[in-house]
């Protein structure tokens, strides 16, 4: 049978956000390409422009991350002038990048990804009415109780940065605000809200302590078997089915891993240095690579971009983003042999290509690298290794079992607060190069700056979509989600679900382009036209 | 005080867009300009939120009001800077699955809105599209659509002023008066206690707290005082919300074992706004 070519673009809109072709042989995924349409065009925006201008556009940069982006804007300039940051504010541009990510979890669980759970594919599964009756848009029970708290730990947020998704309460030198005690409690009973709501009932069928002792798969697998409880909920239901409609078998990438770990400690980063940063996070750094297992720390020093394969005239030869100019082409056409793609294809200058998010993350976590106070959890790595490598379903229980830990650390943010310290202190401006980074819910984020005659002359950002999206470099190797669409079968090709679930699996955030109403055409409009 | 007599808001007014993109900013800006103009005016009853790109955040912000307005860009080859006012009706879209979050719009967050939260969604859904210009990356608005801003926002404030000085409307700026309906309530609002917890339904929270989360409760012999908690630093109980429609629940357990109510006491009352003490008013039940 002849190789299919198969284009999906999931949204007819002016600009697509992420596009996919996959050569099918023998109802199997046996190429792949990933396209971005989407220029980012930020570094070119704050070119020549006043120093904290990152602070205000970068948050834009997208609608489901904007805390993320803006805690990078801010730490960049932290490092670039030599600030001294309160542990207050620490805490707080924590707590915001926090509540985002647990707002992220059942959104984009419950929102982007279950749906595929109810594909008419999986009629056959044993799991499949279950799935339906909760995991159906609009109407599935867990649908609509995961759509609605994912409302709730924004309002955090909402209480230090005075609105989400697009604050800028956080600046080089901590935070423009003070939160009171009844801000604080607030908070607390807002994130005890998020638990006693979804987290504990829906989707673990247990408590948060009984959840955490699970350190490995056979763990996990009695924790399954001990109660009904578990079996039904959301994570028992979604693992088990997961297993019957063979989502552990495909999915599973470039095997290599990145994480520029988050989490500043707060009594540890209140000198930020870009050097200073590895051995002051919570949540550590590091790359991992399953062929090895060799586990090491990552430093910005070791990133790469290639722009082979993308609409860039920047040459074919691998750059640092201190480096990069930023050179557009215009009037692109896709050419798969040539350039395709507004993404750059990013790297570790020794280890080559590397996926982001949060499984990278758990990967990362069960290393023994890093400094014995930090953040440490074999969990998903022994699943990992149990089950043979990696998987899209893999894949999700990691991003899934970050939950717990995310709601652990907001809950310590909250309790470390001292409301009588200092939220800020006022900053020396200087010219200089700062680089800020973070773990944004779908992976590393981080935001480079050099200032020069008190101006941006070059900023520069790499997201974890960069990561992940990435085309082809100038050795002709694949993306992590064109890796990850190989080997994918193909059942229907009018109806390529499996696609979809390696391309969700991803999360991927695009730059947020354009959200103009464009459903209708000038002449749908005419006869609402008011001036 | 005076700020206390009005019931919260219940006008949610929305701008949607991306600064970064030109002229895709507008929703932002006017709703920029209209969060000014809230403040200075002092209005009670009108919330204005820069939703910028969020998309599903839309319907949280939506949520409980009894009107909303959308303000967004539009590109429909029509004339830069034209103004259409549209009933929700006529953009509220199902969302189909894309591969990023980014794909959930305005217009979906509106479908899942109604969906999820029902009744305590607003049925009065007016949109504002203003045609853009350019869209391509930068900052600031084209001239023509900078202007058209303006006018949008002027036109907001009419409807605004319309919709709060109607007299059918629950969006007065005086709270209904307890002496013309002493005996019950005009909604016939009502509270009911079990286990020493309040529980109010959605629609009277959205009448009488909307957007605040903390109230004081108060005894004065036999009336039950429910007074709204306006500035955070104040404390108070609080609301929580009890399940997606925005049913709310005041635990009170201590308030009223002090009170000599034990906690096994279930009983219901009807609530009235009472002006002069700004605050929600029910009778003290009879000694069982």
């Amino acid at each position: 049978m002849a190789v299919q070519t198969l284009d999906i673009s999931p949204v007819g809109r002016v600009e697509g956000d992420l596009d996919v072709r996959v050569e099918i042989d023998n109802g199997v995924v046996t190429n792949a390409w990933t396209q971005a349409e989407l220029f980012r065009g930020f570094e070119i925006i704050l070119r020549d422009k006043d120093p904290q201008a990152g602070l205000v556009v970068t948050p834009r940069a997208c609608g489901i991350c904007g805390a993320s982006h803006l805690t990078c804007a801010a730490w960049a300039l932290d490092t670039a002038w030599q600030t001294t940051v309160p542990r207050n504010a620490i805490l707080a541009r924590n707590l915001g990048q926090l509540v985002e990510s647990l707002q992220s979890q059942p959104r984009y669980f419950y929102g982007l990804y279950a749906i595929d759970l109810t594909n008419k594919k999986y009629r056959g599964s044993r799991f499949y009415d279950e799935a339906c009756k909760r995991f159906a848009p609009f109407t599935g029970t867990s649908y609509e109780a995961g759509v609605t708290i994912s409302g709730k730990p924004v309002e955090i947020y909402a209480l230090l940065g005075g609105q989400w998704p697009h604050s800028s309460y956080m600046v080089p030198g901590g935070v423009m605000c003070a939160p009171t005690l009844a801000d604080i409690t607030r908070s607390v009973s807002l994130l005890e809200y998020f638990k006693k709501n979804w987290l504990e009932p829906i989707w673990l069928g247990c408590s948060l302590e009984r959840y955490e002792q699970i350190k490995t798969y056979a763990d996990f697998n009695a924790w399954l078997e001990e109660s009904p409880s578990h079996l039904n909920s959301d994570l028992g239901l979604y693992w088990r089915m997961g297993l019957d409609i063979g989502l552990d078998k495909y999915g599973a990438g470039l095997g290599k891993y990145v994480s520029w770990g988050y989490l500043p400690h707060e009594d540890k980063y209140q000198k930020p240095t870009i050097e200073g940063r590895n051995s002051a996070v919570i949540m550590k750094s590091g790359i991992y690579d399953g062929a090895t297992g060799m586990h090491k720390l990552m430093s910005q020093e070791f990133a790469r971009e290639n722009t082979s394969h993308a609409w860039y005239e920047e040459g074919t030869g691998d750059t640092h983003p201190f480096d990069r100019t930023t050179t557009p082409k215009s009037k692109n056409h896709i050419d798969f042999n040539g350039a395709y793609s507004w993404a750059t294809a990013v790297s570790h200058m020794d280890i080559g290509r590397l996926e982001a998010g949060p499984f990278a993350r758990q990967m990362v976590a069960g290393g023994t690298h890093g400094e014995a106070w930090q953040h440490a959890d074999g969990f998903i790595l022994d699943v990992y290794k149990k089950m043979g490598g990696a998987s899209l379903h893999l894949r999700q229980l990691a991003r899934m079992h970050e939950t717990v830990k995310l709601y652990r650390q907001a809950e310590r943010c909250l309790r470390e607060f001292r409301l009588n310290e200092p939220w800020y202190i006022k900053p020396q401006e200087r010219d200089g190069r700062g680089w800020g980074a973070t773990e944004a819910a779908r992976g590393a984020l981080c935001h480079w700056i050099e200032v020069k005659g008190g101006k941006i002359k070059n900023y520069q950002i790499v997201a974890p979509t960069t990561w992940n999206v990435g085309p082809r470099d100038n050795q002709g190797r694949r993306g992590p989600i064109e890796e990850a669409l190989i080997g994918a079968p193909i059942a229907d090709p009018t109806d390529p679900v499996e696609v979809g679930h390696v391309a969700r699996s991803f999360d991927s955030c695009l730059v947020c382009t354009v959200h103009a109403h464009d459903a209708k055409t000038g002449k749908d409009l005419a006869r609402f036209k008011i001036g | 005080m005076e700020n206390l007599a009005a019931p919260a808001g219940l006008i949610a007014v929305i701008g949607c867009g991306n600064l970064n993109r030109r002229d895709d900013g507008i929703g932002v800006v006017v709703a920029q300009a209209l969060q000014q103009w809230v403040q200075d005016e002092h209005l009670q009853g009108v919330s204005v939120y820069d939703a910028g790109t969020g998309g599903m955040d839309v319907m949280f912000k939506a949520r409980g009001a009894t009107a909303l307005i959308m303000i967004d860009a539009s590109l429909s080859s029509s004339t830069p800077g034209s103004i259409f006012k549209l009933p929700g009706e006529e953009v509220i879209d199902r969302p189909e699955p894309g591969y990023s979050l980014h794909d959930f719009r305005w217009q979906h967050a509106l479908y899942a809105g109604r969906h999820i939260f029902g009744k305590a969604f607003p049925h009065d859904i007016t949109v504002y599209l203003i045609e853009a210009e350019t869209v391509t990356l930068g900052l600031g608005l084209s001239p023509r659509v900078s202007q058209a801003a303006s006018q949008v926002a002027d036109m907001i404030k009419q409807l605004i002023r319309e919709k709060t000085n109607s007299p059918a409307s629950a969006l007065s700026h005086s709270a209904p008066s307890d002496t013309p309906h002493a005996a019950s309530s005009p909604d016939g609002a009502r509270m009911t206690v079990r286990q020493g917890s309040i529980f109010i339904d959605a629609s009277t929270y959205a009448r009488y707290f909307l957007g605040l989360e903390c109230i004081v409760l108060l005894r004065q012999e036999h009336t039950l005082m429910l007074l709204p908690v306006r500035h955070a630093a104040a404390g108070g109980l609080l609301m929580k919300v009890r399940n997606a429609q925005g049913d709310r629940v005041i635990h009170a357990q201590e308030f009223f074992r002090g009170q000599g109510i034990d906690d096994d006491r279930e009983w219901t009352g009807s609530l009235q706004w009472n002006e002069q003490r700004a605050a929600l008013v029910t009778s003290w039940p009879a000694p069982s």
